[in-house]
């Protein structure tokens, strides 16, 4: 009897060995920028100065979808989260685009080959000059409620009227794994797919010269790099637009292998320069500047906050007449964290 | 006996239905944004003296571990498809850029070199340039064990009294060549290996450490990508064949690749000025290659095109090893302004394009990896990459090694 008793619990022992293993394997998040999803998040939207975003969203699917959006407004980094929303209706295979300093009219004489051609997707309102925040878009259906269809892509291009300087990301989409969806967005793997617990991004540390400018371009050693990281908190509270304070922690690698960490504070949206604000500065600058920690020209930081959050960098390329191009980049992702978003 | 089989069947049922729900999770698909263990850059340029391209342009390439402890080890492939005029032999992407007088005629061929990483290490090079011995960020010297610390050393040899060289983590043994010609245009596949004196496709516990991304530097516009990446499943590799499939060796390719994009030729409704005018291009690479004999990868793209009426178009083009379209509308025709990427054809800006490989040459499959680039011709170029999004799971794919 013993050893019938010890051979069970033997197979119930190796069942929980592989299903850990099993579990270890799981604990990466399978939401990301590559494929549709449920939920889309744009983390960086601006209207400022001469920049202006365009937001493209498609309907992947072969039925009809609906789609609630909220601009979160981030203006003056005080951490509140107000958001401003509006509806889409995709039809099938619909792809649809907007500048979000215009928005987009339903207007269904719009001619041939203009901005507004197309299947009218809804009013979509305009953001107002000086808008800095994100765009995040959930498919509902015809009433309202949560729906998982998976269906939903999109992608950002921030342009620059003036030098017609582009650059391009994909939106962050979060898989619903059931049909059983309710307000609040549960992600946690059991309604929706979990949010990345880390982010990992690859940077030239500010102040480095760059070597294609200096060997081709108007440089004489006067090139800089710098970029600029925006982040948004996978929790979100769109019904009340309350902030959630957090703390996010980085550790940053040169290719030295040298490891250099810190934190700064974040509430729900959060732009920053590296290597050019108190939070950040030294363990994000090259050593051409005072007090710069990073003796490579490249380097590798992993960013994490409990409860989850997504992101994307801008790099910016100056030469010595402060002629700039920039290239946004979506970051990869690592681990899991369970979150929640609140709809009206 | 008896309770003996009884234990052993128990054990068995206990281990198979982990195994099964293991399975369920273990069924990866290729990636941009998580580390995996096959690392592939669709799209790499250089072209330093602006023969192609309206500036010098050159590929800033980077590779990182994510492993935290120990070496990795990355054997990579730059497949170079730059082909070449047939009047004066100079590179070319198509008969374009033979001005006229000839035909571009294409060629593939691949040079492959090892990366080693240490931990947490990210790396990087152009293109151009590749890293040679004494450029790489760990290469000593090193010292010797006690109780001699104070001697510099290589290896183990230059220590007295067998006492051994401590070279810890460093990335010897690695050597990355510069592109086999300039201008160029080509892809690299980059695949996780074990490390040591034995090295293997890495299907250990710490495999998917690695991944990458690209910035295509043209003057001073800069446009950056994250490398595809395809998780290794754990099963091991053998005879040099890397089966990419469900339960294969790595995750399979995508099964329909989605690229939104700008008609080409839409004007911007903002500035209204038709100098400004959205051009895409698009970059395609098979997920097959037999690296072993220098066969390219090879399938048909299927292009289905959706506009913003919902009105569908399709075409379609073989991929040979690598397609680069340098605008979406010369896919189907010479004259863009035909094309059914135009947005004079189309009729409205946004477009949706689904892709899908079919054919392919046996034994290797139809899979695709892609990259597009959104152009805005202004007084000087401005452009942004960005990678494609991807539906479903494709049908099995084969990686061969030399």
């Amino acid at each position: 009897m013993r050893a019938l008793y010890r051979s069970w619990l033997l197979g119930i022992g190796m069942l929980c060995v592989f299903a850990g293993a099993a579990g270890s394997q799981a604990q990466q998040t399978r939401s990301g920028t590559d494929r549709p999803g449920s939920i889309l998040m744009f983390p960086k939207v601006v209207r400022t100065g001469q920049r202006d975003t365009i937001v493209q969203i498609t309907n992947t699917g072969n039925s009809i979808n609906w789609v609630h959006c909220f601009y979160l407004s981030a203006p003056d980094g005080s951490g509140y989260c107000g958001a401003v929303d509006f509806e889409l209706v995709l039809t099938r295979q619909q792809p649809t685009q907007w500048r979000v300093s215009q928005g987009r009219r339903v207007d269904p004489t719009d001619s041939f080959g203009s901005a507004g051609a197309g299947f009218d997707p809804g009013l979509i309102p305009p953001v107002p000059p000086g808008f800095q925040g994100a765009l995040v878009c959930v498919e509902v259906d015809a009433n309202g409620d949560p729906r998982g269809q998976n269906r939903l892509k999109g992608e950002v291009t921030i342009m620059d009227d003036n030098t017609g300087d582009v650059s391009k990301y994909n939106a962050f989409a979060v898989a619903a794994v059931s049909q059983s969806l309710s307000n609040p967005l549960a992600l946690d793997g059991s309604e929706y797919e979990t949010c990345p617990g880390s982010l990992t991004l690859n940077f030239s540390p500010r102040g480095s010269l760059d070597p294609v400018i200096e060997d081709l371009g108007n440089a004489n050693l006067n090139s800089f790099i710098a970029t600029n990281l925006t982040l948004l908190s996978c929790n979100l509270d769109l019904a009340a637009g309350v902030r959630s304070n957090g703390t996010v922690s980085y550790i940053v690698y040169d290719e030295f292998e040298s490891p250099f960490s810190g934190s700064f504070p974040h509430q729900c949206w959060t732009t920053i320069d590296l290597g050019n604000t108190p939070q950040t500065t030294g363990q994000f600058r090259s050593t051409l500047l005072t007090g710069g920690a990073i003796a490579t020209i490249f380097a590798q930081a992993q960013l994490t906050l409990p409860t989850g959050l997504v992101g994307v960098a801008e790099s910016f390329h100056i030469d010595q007449a402060g002629v700039t191009g920039s290239a946004a980049s979506n970051l990869h992702t690592g681990g899991a964290r369970s979150a929640a978003i609140r709809l009206p | 006996m008896k309770k003996m089989w009884q234990a052993a069947a128990r054990m068995g049922v206990g281990a198979g239905v982990a195994l099964v729900a293991m399975a369920g999770i273990a069924n990866a698909r290729s990636t941009t944004n998580r580390p995996a263990s096959i690392v592939v850059w669709p799209k790499i340029v250089v072209d330093t003296s602006a023969r192609w391209l309206v500036a010098p342009t050159d590929t800033r390439l980077m590779l990182s571990s994510t492993n935290a402890s120990g070496i990795k080890q990355a054997h990579c492939f730059y497949i170079n498809a730059t082909g070449h005029c047939s009047n004066d032999g100079a590179g070319c992407r198509d008969a374009t850029d033979c001005g006229g007088r000839g035909e571009c005629v294409p060629s593939w061929n691949e040079t492959d070199f090892d990366v080693v990483l240490t931990q947490e290490q990210p790396l990087a090079w152009y293109a151009s340039d590749g890293l040679a011995r004494g450029q790489f960020p760990l290469e000593g010297p090193f010292r010797c064990n006690a109780p001699f610390v104070n001697l510099q050393c290589f290896s183990d040899a230059q220590c007295p009294n067998n006492v051994g060289c401590n070279t810890g983590q460093s990335n010897l043994g690695s050597a990355i060549p510069p592109v086999p010609e300039d201008p160029f245009i080509g892809a690299l596949v980059c695949i996780q290996f074990t490390g040591g004196s034995q090295s293997v496709p890495d299907q250990t516990a710490t495999r998917d450490k690695l991944y990458g991304d690209a910035t295509i530097l043209t003057g001073l516009n800069p446009a950056r990508y994250n490398a595809v990446g395809l998780e290794a499943t754990g099963n091991p590799v053998s005879n040099g064949q890397l089966v990419l499939a469900d339960g294969g060796n790595y995750a399979s390719c995508p099964g329909v690749l989605i690229l939104s994009h700008m008609f080409d030729g839409a004007v911007d409704p903002i500035t209204n000025n038709v100098a400004i005018q959205y051009i895409s291009d698009l970059t395609l690479v098979p997920c097959s290659n037999d690296f072993s004999t220098q066969t390219p990868g090879r399938s048909v793209a299927q292009f289905l095109v959706f506009n913003e009426f919902e009105q569908r178009f399709s075409t379609s083009r073989t991929v040979d090893c690598l397609f680069h379209a340098t605008q979406l509308s010369r896919i189907d025709t010479r004259n863009p302004a035909r094309s059914i990427f135009s947005a004079g054809v189309a009729g409205t800006l946004g477009g949706q394009t689904r892709i899908r490989g079919v054919g392919g040459v046996s034994p290797l499959g139809s899979g695709l990896l892609g990259v597009a680039q959104a152009n805005f011709p202004t007084g000087t170029l401005s452009s942004a990459a960005y990678d494609l999004h991807q539906q479903g799971n494709g049908r099995s794919d084969l990686m061969i090694l030399p």
